[in-house]
């Protein structure tokens, strides 16, 4: 009897953990920002505060702008932004990371707004544009949002390339 | 706070870190050329996160240019513990990080750290010492040069502490050091540096030093400025010693008045005069030499 409820409370979490990953990877799949005008969502941040707000503007299909609500970006009146909620970090990194390279500011604007995200992932990105070929610039400014990220994680980063012999 | 030549500096120490930094990123490794980057990014960052690091690279044993941009950076933070730091390697580093470290407090410009380089001149070598007064130089402080000057128990280092005076254009504290010191060589270069050409024409005038008022004459040419070659030809016409006119004359030529050369030409009826100020004239290049020859040859002169 015990057993069977240990049983059916495992396939519960089972299911349980699976309807989450199924949301998750939904959500990813999701993330549509085709409708034109500027869209949001919420992510972990990588310090205080907790949560950053990403705020994208949609022109004729195609990113024009991506914001982060926060402490260095000027504050904007969104209200007309369709929120879609709290994302994972993983999923608002893919959206981001594919405008990573775009020639204009929204290349550096997505790389900021990676650079915001809690994780080991997002700073991993930071560090393999800083360790590829990149064009000078774009590694100037990975090493740039890295510490304007404040982790220490990223601080340790740039102690160790300090240091480095 | 940030004066002139503060501003000055700040956009040179930028335009070092940059700029010419960029022009040696051939010569700089890979490696170098983003540690550089992660020194410029620290400037933007929370001091408190780019403190440790820079003291960590300060006390490694990175290279001068990388401790030297990393002084920089340290001298932007506005934190007490920066400006602790910095004076530390100010008064106690090695080689370049201590000289660069002793300019850095001139770019800060805190009367603290202003108040330190006395100490820290009295206790320096020559390096140290000339660094410590460009350090006056970049924070504009000309009452710490004053100083200096008024103690300096070596002609070289008051000639030194003379001459950037006269580049800080202190006209009142080079008054004061006349008046405390006497007229001098120094004092008349830093009359020429600081274009103070009221102080040279008194000079010109007094005849109690007549080397002395020789060099200030001469100087008058190399200052320029209204009623230069007036007061030239005043003195070339008027004075009967030959050092003076060879002085007012040589003051015509390095201002390049030939106009004025022309007139004592005609004026005179001297003809070794006459063939001297010829010759002053074609060392001029001027073409008015053409046309005084042009009318010897015709008979006019």
């Amino acid at each position: 009897m015990a057993g069977a409820f240990r049983s059916r409370g495992l396939m519960v979490a089972v299911l349980m953990l699976a309807a989450c990953l199924s949301n998750q990877s939904r959500a990813a799949d999701e993330l549509q920002l085709s409708t034109d005008g500027w869209h949001s969502w919420r992510v972990a941040s990588v310090t205080p505060p907790d949560e950053e707000t990403i705020f994208v503007l949609i022109k004729s299909g195609r990113a024009e702008e991506i914001e982060i609500a926060g402490h260095w970006c000027r504050q904007r009146r969104h209200e007309a932004a369709v929120d879609h909620g709290l994302l994972s970090t993983d999923t608002s990194i893919d959206w981001l990371q594919h405008h990573l390279g775009n020639p204009s500011d929204l290349g550096e604007h997505a790389l900021a707004a990676i650079s915001r995200h809690a994780g080991h992932r997002a700073l991993q990105i930071l560090i393999d544009i800083v360790e590829s070929d990149a064009a000078a610039d774009t590694r100037q400014e990975a090493i740039f949002w890295m510490t304007m990220s404040g982790s220490d994680a990223a601080f340790d980063y740039i102690d160790d390339l300090l240091m480095a012999d | 706070m940030h004066t002139r030549w503060n501003l000055i500096c700040i956009a040179v120490s930028t335009l070092t870190f940059g700029v010419a930094g960029a022009q040696d990123n051939a010569a700089r490794s890979e490696k170098e050329e983003l540690q550089m980057m992660a020194l410029e990014a620290l400037m933007a960052s929370p001091s408190e996160r780019a403190l440790p690091a820079l003291l960590k690279l300060l006390d490694g044993d990175g290279s001068d240019e990388l401790k030297e941009s990393a002084l920089f950076v340290l001298g932007q933070i506005e934190h007490p513990e920066a400006g602790k730091a910095l004076l530390g390697y100010a008064r106690d580093g090695q080689g370049e990080t201590q000289l660069e470290a002793i300019r850095m407090l001139g770019i800060n410009g805190s009367p603290e750290t202003l108040g330190a380089l006395p100490g820290i001149y009295a206790n320096g070598n020559r390096e140290v010492r000339e660094a410590v007064l460009e350090a006056f130089l970049i924070a504009d402080d000309t009452e710490g040069v004053f100083g200096i000057a008024m103690n300096a128990t070596t002609a070289d280092d008051y000639e030194d502490a003379v001459e950037i005076l006269g580049a800080m254009g202190a006209h009142a504290e080079l008054a004061k050091l006349r008046e405390a010191k006497g007229i001098s060589d120094a004092l008349i270069e830093a009359y020429i540096i600081s274009d103070n050409s009221t102080e040279l024409h008194k000079l010109a005038m007094d005849s109690s030093n007549p080397g002395l008022q020789a060099e200030a004459i001469e100087a008058i040419g190399i200052v320029g400025g209204d009623g230069a070659d007036a007061m030239l030809a005043e003195i070339y016409t008027k004075s009967a010693d030959a050092d003076i006119k060879e002085a007012a004359l040589q003051g015509l030529l390095i201002g390049d008045y030939d106009e004025v050369v022309l007139r004592l030409y005609r004026a005179s009826q001297d003809t070794a005069e006459k063939r001297e100020l010829l010759q002053t004239l074609v060392i001029m290049d001027s073409p008015l030499a053409m046309e005084v020859i042009d009318a010897a040859l015709a008979g006019d002169q």
